[in-house]
């Protein structure tokens, strides 16, 4: 096993841990897609809470809701891949070295990504109120899917303190965006 | 999910990745047996997902960075467990470049390719079991990239990682990197986690260990914890 990628190609010019990151932090993305997608398309069509006389999906809170949802989610997801196609571009170029800022960057992004799916799905979840509890709702699922996303040491929320560390000029302290060049490919 | 569970529960059909159980199918939570033994083999579908960020000289899709991001997103949407999956193996795969030719050639793109026995990351000793395997500690997300069929870049025998930090791979690692057959593998522990329990962390059960150099040993078992 060698310190450095025997293969060249942009991909391994990015850190290992900044891929799997994305990568995880995709899967919340994923499942937030899809919890927001059941609450806007197949939410429970005849549901009317005790507590009411409309239906769920009619409710002024719910909509708002699930508005918020999409918003939340798109802005995360914008973030990453904005921050992804930046260090996309500049990985290749062969002796291009990915910086501490933008690695922050990209982590900064990643987590956000993560926690607002996060938070997008739990909020169309918890507006379908019980029936998002039982194991036979797909939103049960989800609620507790995009939960464990957040706490991978990769996108758990303290990560934002690293970034911020980073943003306000301070000596990082995540080693998990330290020695960016360290996994970069070997020059032939 | 033991293989039995598995067989007896498939996932749909069609499914890119028949390791993650579909969480509708999840086992209920309890302890997996203690002497649990695999008795049969899993078939696993052609992993062309997991080498999606591949070069395509190498049989990869070659395809860019943010594209695989949108296939991990787009198979999350379906499933997260799976999507979790592709994405360790994606990684995984990738990860493989820092291996000489050779041992990467027998691990990844041998038939059958072997398993992830943990984290490239290693982030303990390495444990001999009387009877065992050496134990692959601190693999806390190896069983989800076990159950992608992934190769795996684990010591056998590891030095004690005490650096802070993501060091390179090289001091990290001591050992011959060493992949579980795919034939012989299950995770032991379902359902022990909240969500995503489709990927089958954190524990896992082998048979067949395979080191990078063609030895193989068989008739071990390995218990990797996280």
């Amino acid at each position: 096993m060698d310190r450095r990628a025997r293969v060249t190609g942009p991909m391994n010019r990015m850190h290992g841990f900044d891929l799997a990151g994305c990568g995880f932090c995709c899967v919340g993305l994923g499942v937030a897609r899809a919890a927001i997608d059941a609450a806007s398309s197949s939410w429970p069509p005849a549901k009317i809470p005790r507590s009411s006389s409309d239906l769920l999906r009619e409710r002024v809170m719910v909509q708002a809701q699930v508005g918020e949802a999409e918003a939340l989610l798109r802005a995360g997801r914008a973030l990453l891949f904005d921050v992804v196609e930046e260090m996309w571009e500049t990985a290749p170029w062969p002796r291009s070295v990915i910086s501490e800022r933008l690695r922050s960057d990209l982590r900064l992004a990643m987590t956000h990504a993560a926690q607002s799916a996060a938070k997008a799905t739990h909020m169309v979840c918890a507006r379908a109120g019980t029936t998002s509890i039982f194991a036979s709702s797909p939103l049960e699922r989800f609620a507790r899917d995009a939960e464990v996303v957040t706490r991978h040491n990769q996108l758990q929320f303290v990560n934002y303190e690293a970034a911020g560390r980073t943003l306000m000029g301070l000596e990082s302290n995540s080693p998990l965006f330290l020695g960016g060049h360290e996994m970069a490919p070997r020059i032939p | 999910m033991t293989i039995d569970a598995a067989r007896a529960r498939p996932p749909p059909g069609g499914r890119p990745c028949a390791g993650a159980a579909h969480p509708a199918h999840e086992p209920p939570r309890s302890k997996p047996p203690a002497s649990y033994r695999p008795t049969s083999s899993w078939s696993w579908p052609t992993p062309r997902l997991f080498k999606v960020a591949l070069l395509e000289a190498e049989g990869g899709l070659g395809a860019d960075v943010l594209t695989a991001l949108q296939v991990i997103e787009e198979v999350s949407r379906a499933d997260g467990s799976t999507g979790w999956c592709l994405a360790m193996a994606i990684n995984t795969f990738r990860q493989s470049a820092q291996l000489a030719p050779d041992v990467r050639r027998e691990l990844f793109f041998s038939d059958p390719i072997g398993l992830s026995a943990g984290s490239a990351r290693e982030r303990g000793r390495a444990v001999a079991v009387p009877g065992r395997l050496p134990r692959c500690p601190g693999t806390g997300s190896s069983p989800a990239a076990a159950c992608t069929r992934t190769c795996c870049t684990a010591p056998a025998r590891s030095s004690t990682a005490t650096r802070r930090g993501c060091g390179p791979m090289a001091t990290r690692t001591s050992g011959s990197p060493s992949s579980i057959r795919n034939r012989r593998c299950a995770s032991s522990t379902p359902g022990t986690s909240s969500g995503l329990r489709g990927t089958g962390s954190h524990d896992i059960v082998v048979e067949d260990l395979l080191r990078a150099g063609g030895a193989h040993v068989l008739g071990a078992w390995t218990g990797g914890r996280a």
